[in-house]
């Protein structure tokens, strides 16, 4: 018998069994009454399920029961007198999501659980803005996932205007850098039982675009990758299959929190294997960023250690020389410019 | 009129709580054959015993949620709530943002599942481009060692 299919008859027989009260309990409710559902599935921009979203329902009396979606998107709420209700994703930016439809659930969402066991709402802190202090590896995207924002709504923030004049991209910071986290905005909606709501979470998923170039320069196209994904919260990713296109690039749909890319490209005695450290590419305007970006295109400068050194200095001035840009061995503002424009960021 | 006293009520909990676990030893044999292979009956039994009671930790009380949480047992190690390579398996059972024992657990049902199939499907490409597998490898324990039961007599601690 394989695992799969046990696990297949493990369930089954977990379903047959009651889902009342346990068996070291003698008594036994009264026939149930029937009860109704509020389903919601949250979708990133990509239409695809997101998970770990909490999801929050709320009654006239206040009281609230709390979830999760799965990584189906969904989060069911069952044990439900008729009616409406105030649906949150409550640990959300109001400007983070917002509602895509509804559609009736099967037989109306009725069903004969158990009432739902409304609780208080934990006491939570009044909300508050902060500043964060960016490490390496860190970028608004990021932090957007993180604290739940849109990533825009945190860019865009008048207090990060100094941020903005300063970094043109807000997927390259330098660490030391300060953010402004804004207090987030609370917000709900009216839903009613019987019907499954679709939300939108916006800024999700983020987007990887990583171009492959041979020494010539030109583009390493209808290649066989394989994209392998670490994140932050270690959840575990689906490995992407693809071809690079004509211009070389792997185009691939990633969580927020990939910290780093594993990315095998071709099959055979022509395999090359390349780990991506996402979010750690320094702005331009620092030695380290510049560092980064001469390696990346096959100019070694070693490690990024933010320092003018020999071996960089050589890397520049080989650059410059495949570039025809004057041969300074110092990151100028043409040489900047370059740079800028053959790695893309 | 019959009166029947509370001994009496515990009497016939403690009646219908044994066969409750008989039925899930019965299970294992059916369903888990080769994890049970070398267990004798008690010793079954007695995972059976320890794993409703660590299922009693995490709030879970009907025989649905009971059955649900053996079947985890059996495949992910008689330990898995308290095995820091599985914490993930621990935070779906405590998390405080989901309301309700047993949704907490039907979510650790559905992300165990999918996760089996997820490392079935990344060994399958790593394989096809030559790759050696996860390192990280979170299987069930039916395609690895099954994790001795090591913490039978500890259980304190939650």
């Amino acid at each position: 018998m394989s695992g799969a299919s046990s696990w297949e008859s493990a369930e089954q027989k977990a379903q047959a069994e009651s889902a009342e009260q346990g068996p070291s309990d003698g008594t036994q409710e009264c026939p149930l009454k029937e009860r109704h559902a509020v389903e919601v599935v949250v979708k990133g921009m990509d239409d695809q399920p997101v998970a770990e979203v909490a999801v929050q329902l709320q009654n006239d009396a206040h009281l609230v029961l709390r979830a999760k979606t799965s990584r189906d998107g969904v989060v069911q709420f069952g044990g439900l007198d008729e009616g409406t209700y105030r649906l949150s994703l409550w640990e959300l930016d109001g400007d983070a999501w917002e509602m895509t439809g509804d559609k009736r659930l099967p037989l109306g969402g009725r069903n004969q659980e158990k009432p739902a066991p409304w609780t208080s709402p934990p006491n939570a802190p009044p909300a508050q803005g902060f500043t964060h202090r960016i490490v390496q590896g860190e970028c608004v995207a990021q932090l957007g996932y993180r604290y739940g924002f849109f990533p825009e709504t945190i860019w865009d923030h008048p207090r990060n205007r100094a941020l903005r004049a300063e970094r043109s991209n807000l997927h390259i910071l330098q660490p030391d850098d300060f953010v402004f986290i804004p207090a987030k905005k609370p917000r709900d909606i009216a839903v009613r039982t019987g019907l499954r709501t679709t939300l939108l979470r916006k800024g999700v998923p983020e987007e990887l675009n990583v171009r492959f170039l041979r020494d010539d320069d030109s583009p390493r196209a209808d290649e066989p990758f394989l994209l392998s994904i670490t994140t932050a919260s270690g959840a575990l990713v689906s490995d992407i299959k693809g071809t690079t296109d004509a211009r070389g690039f792997v185009h691939a749909s990633i969580p927020p929190d990939a910290t780093v890319a594993h990315i095998v490209l071709g099959k055979g005695s022509r395999q090359e294997v390349f780990e991506l450290d996402l979010g750690y590419v320094n702005p331009i305007d620092s030695i380290a960023g510049v560092q980064a970006r001469l390696n990346a295109l096959g100019y070694p400068c070693g490690n990024e250690d933010n320092e003018l050194g020999e071996r960089t200095g050589q890397a520049l001035r080989t650059f410059q020389q495949d570039r025809g840009l004057e041969v300074t061995g110092k990151p100028d503002e043409p040489t900047k410019k370059k740079l800028l424009e053959v790695s893309l960021s | 009129m019959l009166t029947i006293s509370a001994a009496q009520v515990e009497a016939l909990g403690e009646v219908e709580r044994l066969r409750f676990v008989e039925s899930m030893c019965l299970h294992l044999r059916n369903v888990f054959p080769k994890i049970v292979a070398s267990l004798d009956d008690q010793a079954v039994k007695c995972r059976v015993e320890y794993t409703l009671r660590r299922a009693a930790v995490f709030g879970l009380s009907s025989r649905q949620d009971l059955c649900r949480y053996l079947n985890l047992a059996a495949l992910f190690g008689w330990d898995f709530d308290r095995n820091p390579h599985r914490a993930w398996m621990r935070h779906y059972l405590t998390d405080e943002q989901v309301s309700r024992p047993s949704e907490r657990l039907a979510r650790l049902v559905k992300e165990s599942a999918f996760r089996n199939k997820l490392q079935e499907k990344n060994r399958a490409l790593r394989e096809e481009f030559g790759q050696d597998e996860d390192p990280l490898d979170d299987s069930m324990s039916e395609f690895a060692p099954h994790a001795p039961l090591t913490l039978l007599d500890k259980e304190s601690d939650t």
